[in-house]
């Protein structure tokens, strides 16, 4: 499929599927990561092709009914006003709540995902008291009591030091291998290949790669893409590929392997 | 984990029972104010006289009821029901119309600062009863703001939406500019009048409930009462909607709908308060400001208890702008301007306030 933003094409020719598992989308700063989980969670209508979520077009869903379906970790939230952490992660439940109250569900799933992601020790602090690190959790705890089969990540560790990142993505490990579908946008490439069980590598809007991280961060297409010399080798601990970026290219360019 | 049980166990009372205890507390409060404010004038009417004449009142509408509690002098409850009350009512549709509003459009721009004119409702309501007033125009004054107010609202709104999307800030700008430029018709207008005529825009245009009488109330309360369900029904959908358009939409919430219906419903709201009483600046961006420090966030507590606490606090501001100066009255607009200000600084000063 492809999306068009401001008349230039973002995305073009995007094809993958995710049927369970933990798919990684990489790709340098400006490949389309984030505009790919903008299209499948129906915030963007593509210009061509269709995004298909539990078989359906997600443009032909109402948003209450993609949200039961599609949970959504936002890199970063701007609450502008004084919610409490418990008071946002019961926004999640929003798509199941009638509007006057009623949601049986409620207390048990915002509960259970704020013990899953361990925010439950600051449920009464507002989220404006606490990390950044901290409020990341917050918003995961949030697309848990969404109660969605699928997640989609943005940068799930972009605000995260290593430790934490870690503990994140083993924590989404944890959901997938329960059932859950996930797909994250990710920017370290290591990882990303330690972490999913599939892999797909944008450059530029287009998908160049799918599949195994061994068969996608090959050095070739990681040299194709992020235009430098690198070398990969298996990592000794973890035995999943492990990059290295030798320098930059002669024209200067080096690789900027931040969040966008 | 067992630590985190207890934690979580321990949540404190339901968004719904904090609401009901809070709207319940502050109904009584409300009409207490209604009673106490009915005593304030030139003829001395007991507190006593004047809760057994709204209660007689109140009684004797319920078919197969009736009751005779109050004993007094006939003149009293003639004063009491065809000046006072109605009157006093006004100020707390007023004040509660005002304070539903100020709240959701705070919610609504994500700032604290915004009032429930911030589409320019009140600048246009200004420029039709200006208008009339100037002109002598044979429309009724009300008529012609409340026109004149959603005109302006519907305008601000269309030059803001560009292929369907509304931005809030757009909305904002363009709220201010057509705001300034309704100013300027307003100026001009008052310029080119008499000094009667000038009187009387200033004087409408500072606020005030004199001479309301029960068409009043029956004017005001039919697009208040409807506004205001409407808007408690998208409490918590303005919850989600603070989060930002985008995240609202991945949590289920139609942010285009949504923003429509909030916006008309805020408009139509304070239309009707501004098309009765003038412009009454300041409550509906303090009465929601300050009770936000109380009550929290969320719109589901915060909508109904400002509208209440606005009716109580108009009422009050009125009964001081009744009472303060001998032979007259100052307009209700000046008290709720002096004396909201001080308290909402305190509040401001001694509550911790994060990034409000």
């Amino acid at each position: 499929m492809g999306v068009k933003l401001a008349g230039e094409y973002v995305l073009e020719d995007v094809t993958a599927t995710a049927q369970d598992g933990f798919v990684g989308v990489v790709g340098p700063n400006g490949a389309g990561k984030t505009t790919l989980l903008r299209t499948i969670n129906g915030v963007l209508d593509p210009d061509e092709g269709t995004a298909y979520v539990g078989g359906d077009d997600v443009t032909s869903l109402s948003s209450r009914e993609t949200a039961r379906r599609v949970a959504t970790l936002p890199q970063e939230t701007d609450v502008s006003f004084d919610f409490t952490v418990e008071e946002v992660v019961r926004m999640g439940r929003h798509p199941h709540a009638s509007r006057f109250g009623g949601d049986a569900d409620e207390k048990r799933a915002v509960r259970e995902s704020m013990q899953r992601v361990d925010v439950a020790r600051f449920a009464d602090r507002s989220v404006h008291e606490i990390s950044g690190g901290e409020r990341q959790r917050v918003l995961l705890a949030r697309c848990l009591a969404q109660d969605a089969p699928l997640l989609l990540l943005d940068e799930p560790t972009a605000s995260l030091d290593v430790a934490r990142a870690v503990e994140t993505l083993s924590l989404v490990r944890s959901l997938v291998d329960e059932g859950r579908t996930v797909v994250a946008a990710i920017h370290d490439l290591d990882l990303a290949a330690r972490f999913c069980d599939e892999l797909v590598l944008l450059d530029d809007g287009e998908a160049v790669s799918s599949g195994s991280p061994e068969g996608v961060l090959t050095e070739t297409n990681v040299e194709a893409v992020f235009g430098a010399p690198v070398r990969v080798d298996e990592h000794p601990v973890t035995g999943a590929p492990q990059v290295t970026v030798l320098g930059t290219t002669a024209d200067g360019g080096s690789p900027n392997r931040d969040g966008d | 984990m067992a630590g985190h049980e207890t934690t979580v166990g321990y949540a404190k009372a339901s968004v719904r029972s904090r609401t009901f205890l809070w709207c319940a507390s502050l109904s009584v409060a409300l009409v207490a104010s209604v009673v106490t404010a009915s005593t304030v004038g030139a003829v001395d009417i007991s507190y006593a006289s004047v809760a057994s004449i709204v209660a007689d009142a109140v009684v004797n509408a319920v078919p197969y009821l009736s009751s005779d509690l109050y004993t007094g002098p006939e003149a009293h409850r003639t004063i009491i029901m065809n000046v006072r009350l109605p009157r006093v009512v006004v100020g707390a549709v007023v004040g509660f119309a005002l304070s539903a509003a100020g709240a959701v459009m705070q919610g609504f721009f994500r700032n604290p600062m915004a009032d429930p004119s911030i589409v320019g409702v009140s600048s246009g309501a200004a420029v039709g009863a200006v208008a009339v007033i100037v002109f002598a125009l044979p429309v009724g004054v009300g008529t012609a703001a409340f026109v004149g107010a959603l005109a302006t609202a519907a305008t601000v709104y269309s030059i803001a939406t560009k292929n369907g999307r509304t931005g809030v800030a757009t909305l904002l700008l363009a709220g201010v500019a057509v705001q300034t430029f309704l100013s300027a018709v307003v100026s001009y207008m008052m310029y080119i009048s008499d000094d009667q005529s000038l009187r009387s825009a200033v004087y409408w245009m500072m606020g005030n409930m004199l001479y309301k009488g029960w068409s009043d109330v029956v004017a005001l309360v039919p697009p208040v009462a409807v506004g205001f369900v409407v808007l408690v029904y998208y409490a918590r959908d303005l919850n989600v909607l603070l989060l930002g358009e985008e995240e609202a939409r991945t949590l289920g919430v139609e942010p285009r709908r949504t923003k429509l219906v909030l916006l008309a419903v805020s408009s139509l709201v304070t239309a009707a308060a501004v098309s009765v009483a003038g412009v009454i600046g300041f409550v509906g961006l303090v009465v929601p400001h300050a009770v936000r420090l109380v009550v929290g966030p969320d719109h589901r507590i915060l909508v109904p208890t400002s509208s209440l606490a606005g009716g109580i606090f108009l009422v009050s501001a009125d009964a001081i702008a009744r009472s303060t100066v001998t032979g007259g009255e100052l307009p209700v607009g000046i008290v709720t301007a002096l004396v909201g200000v001080p308290f909402f600084l305190y509040l401001l000063r001694d509550r911790k306030v994060h990034e409000l």
